[in-house]
């Protein structure tokens, strides 16, 4: 018996759940990018797992984090070792139990990173005269971090000037074939510094008040806190 | 060489070796006069692309109620361009200059010729 299939269609949990349940014997081979991890299970129990240099029990709980790849699975093929040694579903339950344990602390790791940077564009805005308005947007339009001290629509702004900044990105490559590092959009009342950080995929827009700004501050103090708020962006 | 060259020519000895392109585009995104001082700068692209850049921007500052559009500086890595709505906005001032342009000087020479400009466009 032999089986393939892709980790969008099937989770590595209800593979190995699937097999162990009709006791199975069977040699589940996983794939994902350079990775390949090979999982043994004999007569309906996870025997041996082995991925890389690492064997045992630690390769299931970090395979069952996997959700992209493909798998192959060849019956009645016995095991080399023996590495595992808690039932299936114990195995099953400890490795949701670290999956959750991670999946928190990576919500609280982006959480606290966004307060940091709320924080990081209001020290900013003490250094920027006729400040208005900050925020870190990402190129779907959506702020991820802001600071306002006017009362504007920073959901609009985030959005409108996605729009440009996408605009500005392709006219400035189909032109004169440069790479665009920032956006200045000057009008009768404003000023807008759009900044990409570094890799692209978020950008910082403030807004200052054309009256009290200076430019060459603005420039500047945005390219100073560019680098901060790249250092804190969540990963 | 009509008047609104003669004024291009006036701001290219002006910037020097600092200018690479200057072009007057209407909204329809063709130039109606300019000059290069870069061989490789595609001045037809330029004018449409920024031409469409420019449009978009001043819908953005309606939208966002920014007040009236002056101007857009874009810095790349090898060029900063600079556009400037020229009168009633029916018409572009595009250019763009070396990396390493004293900009200051580069947005008072804009203000100073973008008047003239405007009103040297054949209408």
């Amino acid at each position: 018996m032999s089986l393939q299939g892709s980790l969008k269609d099937i989770a590595v949990a209800d593979l190995i759940q699937h097999h162990c349940v009709d006791k199975k014997t069977v040699w589940v081979q996983i794939q994902r990018a350079d990775k390949r991890a090979e999982v043994f299970i004999r007569e309906g129990n996870v025997v041996h797992a082995v991925l890389d240099q690492l064997q045992g029990e630690e390769v299931i709980y970090e395979i069952l984090g996997w959700d992209e790849g493909t798998f192959y699975i060849e019956g009645d093929v016995l095991p080399p070792l023996t590495t595992v040694h808690r039932n299936w579903t114990a195995l099953l339950l400890e490795g949701a139990r670290r999956l959750d344990e991670q999946n928190l602390l990576t919500t609280h790791e982006e959480k606290s990173g966004m307060a940091k940077m709320d924080e990081i564009l209001k020290q900013m805005a003490q250094e920027i005269d006729g400040f208005e308005a900050a925020e870190v947007i990402g190129m779907d339009g959506l702020s991820i971090a802001q600071y306002s001290r006017a009362k504007l629509n920073l959901e609009l702004i985030a959005a409108q000037l996605t729009l440009l900044i996408k605009l500005l990105d392709t006219a400035v490559n189909k032109s004169t074939g440069g790479i665009l590092e920032d956006n200045l959009l000057t009008t009768q009342l404003h000023y807008v510094m759009m900044r990409y950080l570094p890799g692209k995929q978020h950008y910082l827009a403030v807004i200052a008040d054309h009256r009290n700004a200076n430019l060459g501050n603005l420039r500047l103090v945005t390219g100073v806190y560019l680098e901060r708020l790249s250092a804190s962006m969540p990963k | 060489m009509t008047k609104l060259e003669e004024l291009l020519q006036t701001i290219r000895d002006e910037l020097g070796a600092d200018l690479v392109g200057s072009d007057i585009v209407g909204l329809d995104g063709f130039s109606v006069a300019g000059l290069s001082t870069d061989p490789g700068l595609n001045r037809e692209a330029v004018s449409a692309r920024f031409a469409l850049a420019m449009k978009l921007a001043l819908t953005v500052s309606e939208k966002l109620n920014l007040g009236e559009l002056e101007d857009n500086l874009v810095t790349a890595d090898n060029y900063i361009t600079l556009c400037r709505s020229l009168g009633d906005g029916s018409y572009f001032w595009i250019l763009t200059v070396k990396k390493d342009t004293t900009l200051g000087m580069v947005r008072l020479t804009m203000n100073d010729y973008a008047p003239r400009l405007w009103e040297a466009i054949p209408r």
